[in-house]
């Protein structure tokens, strides 16, 4: 085998490497764990109180925008489901793609739970960000949530320029 | 100046003295031309004093505050309702008339509308103990009171007066889900019932006069009668109180439910799994990932 052969077999593996992993990043807080194994979801982390937090990426949903996601996000949790919407606002993530935060708050056995969304649209996919817990457990974990939710990069720079790898966190 | 001119002064006197809408004071002091009218259509003219004291009586509610302090100056009783809320234009309780009534038996219809107002909020399911608490305290600030309380719903009665005060104090409170207001006008119905009382009163009087000359065998007949009359006397008075309680006090219900509950069956359902795996059960179950 010739040494361009070997270098072509290294490229294709590093290629194929770096399209494994997250298509997204986000730093645990201290105070966190990140626990292994989610089917359901890409990312979950928690506190010992059980405040959680979580990424979904759901593939190929370019078909609508934020506005659409939002609203269905809304009716699904709000009409459907009962949750109590606090509030809404624009965010921005790590790599500056806009998204949409709602905050909910829903009584589980008579208690009062916290529960926020964020969604972000980017590289053909959409991005939810989850964070819930009990009232009391997740506010005071809060700012923990708020700067995690600040970590999150959905569109990352390319790893090879000449690869145009748009990925995060794949190694 | 002759006798003729002294006339024709008098006269003029007397033209402008009678011009003028007469004011509601003027009506109830029943000038001739009224009691004419009245004895004319005694029946309905009797009527509609009595469900003009009714209605004084029923609005006077609004101005006593039971329980806790109420507002210094109360809003003003809530118009005729839309189909959708309360605040629609239409022939409202001491609306202005457009047009200057004829009869006025028609105007005191027209301005005294008897109107029962209902409404039934849901809102989300959030903090529903400080909700209820909530939802009380406003019903007991705007002087009403609790009639029902369970776990995720309680229901309210405020005067009429402070209705629309109260709702828009309700809808502060929480996620406001769905809202339904509801007026039903009972005017001919109260009408009617006061009629009907009437004339079971007049009957009975008229069975107590026989019942005092009146032979063994009649006097059983008669009695017999009067047991009926008095009956359903009684229950014709009971229908009016109610009335004039649910006239006088508006009623308020607020549950804390998904509206999705009863909507589940004809509401569309969206492609996308996902959406239906939102929310904390699925985000808190940590027990379930292999």
């Amino acid at each position: 085998m010739s040494r361009w052969s070997m270098l072509g077999i290294a490229i294709a593996l590093f290629a194929s490497a770096a399209g494994c992993g997250r298509p997204f990043d986000v730093k645990t807080a201290p105070g966190f764990i990140e626990l292994e194994n989610q089917t359901r979801y890409a990312y979950r982390a928690t506190t010992p109180e059980g405040v959680v937090m979580a990424v979904r990426v759901v593939e190929d949903e370019d078909r609508g925008d934020i506005a659409f996601w939002t609203q269905a996000v809304t009716l699904q949790l709000r009409d459907v489901a009962g949750y109590a919407l606090l509030s809404s606002d624009e965010v921005t993530s790590a790599d500056g793609t806009k998204g949409r935060r709602l905050v909910f708050g829903h009584d589980q056995d008579g208690k009062p739970f916290s529960y926020r969304v964020t969604l972000f649209l980017a590289q053909d996919r959409l991005f939810i960000v989850e964070a819930g817990g009990a009232k009391e457990a997740f506010d005071r974990a809060l700012p923990s949530i708020e700067w995690m939710e600040k970590s999150v990069r959905v569109r990352c720079r390319p790893i090879i320029p000449l690869l145009f790898s748009h990925t995060c966190n794949r190694w | 100046m002759s006798g003729r001119t002294w006339i024709a002064a008098l006269l003029a006197l007397a033209w402008v003295v009678g011009c003028g809408a007469p004011d509601r004071a003027g009506m109830s002091a029943r000038s001739p031309a009224h009691g004419a009218y009245a004895e004319r259509y005694r029946g309905l003219a009797n009527t509609t004093e009595s469900l003009e004291t009714a209605s004084d009586a029923i609005f006077d509610a609004d101005d006593v505050p039971v329980g806790q302090p109420a507002p210094a100056a109360p809003p003003p009783p809530p118009p005729a309702p839309s189909p959708t809320a309360p605040g629609g234009a239409g022939p409202g309780v001491g609306a202005p008339s457009p047009v200057a009534p004829q009869d006025p038996t028609q105007e005191e219809k027209r301005d005294r509308h008897l109107i029962i107002y209902t409404a039934r909020i849901t809102m989300a399911v959030y903090q529903v103990e400080q909700g209820l608490a909530a939802v009380e305290k406003i019903a007991r600030d705007s002087g009403g009171y609790l009639a029902q309380k369970r776990d995720r719903e309680i229901t309210v009665r405020v005067p009429r007066g402070r209705f629309e005060a109260a709702l828009a104090e309700i809808d502060k409170i929480g996620d406001v889900l769905h809202r339904d207001i509801q007026a039903e006008d009972v005017t001919d119905e109260y009408v009617d019932t006061e009629i009907r009382i009437k004339n079971a009163r007049a009957m009975q009087a008229r069975l107590r006069e026989l019942l005092a000359r009146a032979s063994v065998k009649e006097a059983l007949e008669i009695e017999k009668e009067l047991a009926r009359v008095t009956q359903e006397l009684e229950l014709l008075e009971g229908k009016l109180k109610l009335l004039r309680d649910r006239i006088a006090y508006s009623t308020i219900t607020v549950t804390f439910q998904p509206r999705g509950v009863t909507l589940q069956a004809t509401r569309v359902r969206l492609p996308f799994p996902w959406l239906s795996q939102l929310g904390l059960p699925s985000l808190l179950s940590l027990e379930e990932e292999k």
